[in-house]
């Protein structure tokens, strides 16, 4: 019961509160902090007594929420950080704003991360998972009316939606492996090959979610939501799940027996390149997010080479972190300082609004050296080159396919009635003329017989009795001709 | 029980075809709402009450030649009947602001309900066969009746493509009927003696001709192209009623008929309809990418998410390499699919029908920004394209989930391209929701509205009214329940997908 509350307070109370509309308004802020509250309690509650809770889904396989170490941490961070957010947004936003649907998301999101990292089989993971980034979507994509904004959202989700495709290869690999029940401890026990799918497939999803290489830019797009969303999505949520879900089947990763270095040089790549991106920003926000990439590159690093809990206090202390810096970072914007120099590089006085900002700030300051690579600010164009080798051919795909079903396909199957109706008028022309005319010809051949057989009808006597005389005079020659 | 279901619209309809057409419109509008209220309360009642296996059967011998009245429904039916019964509700509804000669619209939707839900109790070939046949004949005249643009071209190519489509449908019947022994058209008696078996060539043609049949209804590439024309200039109603129920029939053909009586020849052919099926999901995904018409992109989409569903039968005929539970996953998963599209498409088509209504176009290009006007419009439009794109929490997922995981096992590269198919869903639904609800409001001028200053036209694009949002939201809501709590949905249809492997692994 009380881990079916842990997430089905924050996604209730969201569904409400995006459903509402703008009547909630001006209560939805309130009302955030306060679900945001009940679930940090319920949270703290759940670490303590490790609930656990399983409802029927599919066909041998049940949805089974549970909280274990890992998870006790996790559940805790999350709601922790979102209870900090949602305190911060309640500010961020002025009267005339959506409020009621930002919280209502905002709380969709957190509930989804939290089944997220609850879940205990393949599909109720993939559902948080998936909800996770469509919530995301409507966050980034929040002031709806700046096309650029949905622009971004779309890159966002298009991109993590692409990796999750496999994790939807997986959940088949894990059937199709020998583990019916789709449970995460017993994905290791998978037969091959499809022990290999069932990692690759959870690799990829896993890499895409927490923006590692080569999938880091919609990390920087996602950037265009409000300071608050992305110091949820930076934090706790989101890019944590990816890194999340690699220290959870860190087992599977081991029994693989590739997957571990992979991910572990994956992880330390990251960490290095996304790392010197950061440095190369100019953008405040951009350089937070591009640090944030670099940071889970750690995690990811930790879950490789199988230091769990390395990696799990790395996630905790980055999630404590960045939900500090976004909304210092925001603040800055709002007070007009729009950041086009990073803070090393801009005056040192520079009055950030809360003692926490300016902690967390610290710590970066120390670590970054302020060298403006220009080569580095564009994401390493991992953007540009998916829009080249993906993005376009597909868009030039669909258009090459849809001119050939509209000119090519339908065509010529309305080329068969047309062929039908030309046949019909052909043979009216031809054959129709034809049997017409042959019947005319019979009518006037009648006719002309008609007339005929009236010549001979004089009504005079003497030519009756030649008439006679010359017919049995030819039955004679018939009797003569036939004997 | 099922009889009182079926022709209940029927005699309803009888009964107002003698009140003379010049009596209040309004009479025909709310008696339909009360007949189909009424149909789907006695589908609750028979879901409620429904023992398992082959239920409330009712069986008549009607001519010496081995047609007879048969009508029963199991866990591949009941929910397709459900599904019909509370999409013509909605259709009423939303009907509610039909002024266009609705006599006669409202005899003939309810004639139209009554062989919609025939069909999918039907036992007999013939009497499937003739339902089949008069659904094409009723959605003909609703489109040429009642649609715009070239809504008369359409109708008949729509006629013509399904009618030659149900004549081979016709042949395939004839086929099966003379290869059993003694003659029969019954159903249950077929797909227990499945007399083709080891016929060889026989058994091939034909399911050949009982799949062109179906594949045609369904329909999937390369049999579609009757279907954009006929969605694009049909009425609002007329294409939920035609996505969400007459296509269905195509499948449901597919797992009533082509798989149990023809066991043998599916399983030596399962692979030609996994191929026809991953070409339906890429192909439709991408050429509804490129559309720029709502209506003709939600057209497309149905080829793609029709192409699921021959994957997972496709899958299902496959026995070397998988086992039983994957099997039955993938069945399970193509029927919830049926369902969930019926509810997702249809309310996809009524919201295009409200964009029909306020500004009599359906191209993308010519609006934006539509969410500032039209809050609950853009909200419902939303679910409905985040449910189409199989986003969990909807019953999409709980489709596609079951589809792909059961899948992989048999056909494990057809389904690894299928997968690709909801990445490309995604993209053209954000792309869609992007370019209508999102940005700066744009709105076309209605046709023959003089033009106004844009200041006052901010105020043109009206919400949903009241019957709009009582017929879609209802729908919205059942894809939610059926996403987050699908046992009671997927508890019906199991048993019958586990008795369906069974009977096409004989």
């Amino acid at each position: 019961m009380l881990a079916w509350l842990l997430v089905g307070v924050p996604l209730g109370a969201g569904a409400l509160l995006a459903c509402a509309g703008r009547r909630a308004d001006r209560a939805a802020p309130a009302l955030g902090v306060f679900a945001a509250t009940v679930t940090l309690a319920l949270a703290i509650a759940a670490a303590l007594r490790r609930p656990e809770a399983t409802a029927p889904l599919l066909a041998g396989i049940d949805a089974r929420l549970a909280v274990d170490g890992l998870s006790a941490i996790l559940v805790v961070t999350v709601a922790a950080v979102t209870l900090a957010v949602l305190l911060f947004a309640s500010g961020e936003f002025g009267q005339g704003e959506a409020r009621s649907r930002f919280t209502g998301l905002m709380l969709l999101f957190v509930g989804a991360m939290l089944v997220t990292v609850t879940a205990t089989g393949l599909v109720l993971l993939l559902m948080g998972w998936e909800v996770m980034g469509a919530t995301s979507w409507a966050l980034i994509a929040f002031w709806w009316r700046e096309p650029q904004r949905v622009r971004a959202a779309n890159v966002a989700f298009l991109t993590t939606r692409g990796a999750d495709l496999g994790l939807y290869l997986a959940a088949g690999a894990a059937l199709a492996g020998g583990v019916g029940s789709l449970t995460l401890a017993g994905l290791p026990r998978a037969t091959q090959p499809w022990l290999a799918l069932l990692t690759a497939g959870i690799v990829l999803a896993a890499v895409g979610k927490s923006a590692q290489l080569p999938l880091s830019f919609w990390l920087s797009r996602a950037m265009a939501g409000p300071s608050s969303v992305s110091a949820l999505l930076h934090s706790a949520t989101m890019v944590a799940a990816g890194a999340y879900l690699l220290l959870r089947v860190q087992p599977l990763l081991a029994a693989s027996g590739w997957a571990a270095p992979l991910v572990a040089w994956v992880g330390a790549a990251t960490a290095v390149a996304l790392g010197l991106v950061a440095v190369a920003q100019t953008d405040l926000k951009q350089l937070l997010a591009a640090s944030t990439s670099a940071q889970v590159g750690f995690m990811v690093l930790a879950a490789g080479a199988g230091g769990v809990a390395a990696g799990t206090s790395q996630l905790v202390a980055h999630a404590a972190t960045k939900s500090a810096l976004f909304p210092a970072a925001g603040a800055r914007r709002h007070r007009g300082w729009e950041s086009s120099r990073h803070p090393r590089c801009s005056p040192s006085s520079l009055p950030l609004p809360r003692g926490g900002g300016v902690v967390a700030r610290y710590r970066y300051r120390c670590l970054l050296p302020c060298a403006g690579r220009r080569a580095l600010g564009e994401w390493l164009h991992l953007e540009r080159a998916a829009q080249l080798l993906v993005v376009r051919p597909t868009m030039a795909l669909a258009r090459g396919l849809a001119a050939f079903d509209d000119r090519v396909l339908h065509r010529a199957v309305m080329a068969v009635p047309a062929m039908g109706l030309w046949l019909a008028r052909r043979s009216d022309r031809r054959a129709e003329v034809g049997v017409d005319g042959a019947v005319r010809a019979v009518v006037a051949g009648a006719r002309r017989l008609g007339v005929l057989a009236r010549r001979p009808q004089t009504g005079q006597l003497h030519q009756y009795y030649a008439q006679a005389a010359v017919a049995l005079f030819v039955l004679a020659l018939l009797t003569v001709w036939l004997r | 029980m099922l009889s009182l279901i079926v022709f209940l619209p029927l005699a309803a309809a009888v009964v107002l075809a003698a009140i003379p057409g010049t009596v209040a419109p309004r009479l025909f509008l709310w008696s339909w709402i009360a007949v189909a209220a009424v149909d789907v309360a006695l589908v609750v009642v028979a879901w409620i009450g429904y023992p398992g296996g082959l239920a409330y059967e009712e069986k008549l011998r009607w001519t010496s030649a081995g047609v007879g009245y048969h009508v029963a429904v199991d866990g591949l039916s009941l929910p397709l009947v459900a599904m019909t019964s509370v999409l013509f509700l909605a259709c009423a509804i939303y009907s509610l602001r039909q002024t266009q000669r609705v006599k006669s619209f409202v005899l003939l939707f309810l004639f139209l309900q009554t062989v919609s839900v025939g069909l999918f109790v039907a036992l007999d070939l013939i009497l499937f066969f003739v339902y089949f046949d008069l659904s094409i004949v009723g959605m003909y005249f609703v489109i040429a009746g009642w649609g715009h643009g070239q809504a008369r071209r359409a109708a008949l190519t729509f006629f013509l493509y399904t009618f030659v489509g149900s004549l081979a449908l016709l042949l395939g019947f004839i086929g099966l009927y003379l290869a059993a022994n003694p003659h029969t058209f019954d159903i249950v008696e077929l797909a227990r003696s499945h007399p083709l078996t080891g016929r060889g060539a026989y058994g091939g043609l034909v399911l050949l001709a009982v799949g062109i049949g179906f594949a045609v209804k369904t329909p999937t590439v390369p049999f579609h192209t009757w279907l954009p024309p006929a969605h694009t200039d049909a009425p609002a109603t007329g294409s939920a009623i035609l996505a969400g129920v007459l296509l269905k029939m195509g499948t449901y053909g597919f797992v009533r008929i082509a798989m149990p009586l023809l066991p043998d020849t599916w399983r030596a052919y399962a692979p030609v309809v996994v191929v026809v099926g991953v070409v339906s999901v890429l192909y439709g995904a991408l050429v509804a990418l490129a559309q720029e018409d709502f209506k003709r992109m939600v057209a497309y989409t149905s080829v793609n998410h029709m192409g699921y569903i021959l994957l997972a039968v496709g899958a299902a005929g496959l026995v070397a390499g998988s086992d039983a539970q994957a099997r039955a996953l993938a069945v399970t998963g193509a029927v919830t699919q049926m369902v969930s599209h019926g509810l997702i498409t249809a309310a996809l088509f009524l919201l295009a029908g409200v964009l029909w209504d306020r500004s009599g176009s359906y191209d993308m290009g010519s609006y934006s920004g539509l969410a500032g006007p039209a809050p609950v419009f853009a909200g419902a439009t939303g679910l409905a394209a985040f449910s189409s794109l199989g986003l969990p929490g909807f019953s999409g997922f709980i489709a596609e989930f079951q589809i792909f995981t059961g899948s992989l096992a048999s056909a494990t590269v057809a389904t690894a391209l299928a997968v690709l198919g909801i990445l490309i869903t995604a993209g053209l639904f954000l792309r869609a929701l992007q370019r209508l609800l999102l940005g700066p409001l744009r709105i076309p001028d209605a046709p023959g509205a003089a033009r106004r200053p844009s200041r006052q036209s901010d105020h043109r694009f009206a919400d949903l009214r009241r019957s709009e949002a009582a017929s879609i939201l209802p729908l919205l809501a059942l894809v939610v329940v059926i996403g987050v709590l699908p046992r009671f949905l997927l508890d019906i249809i199991e048993p019958a997908s586990t008795t369906l492997i069974n009977l096409v692994s004989r």
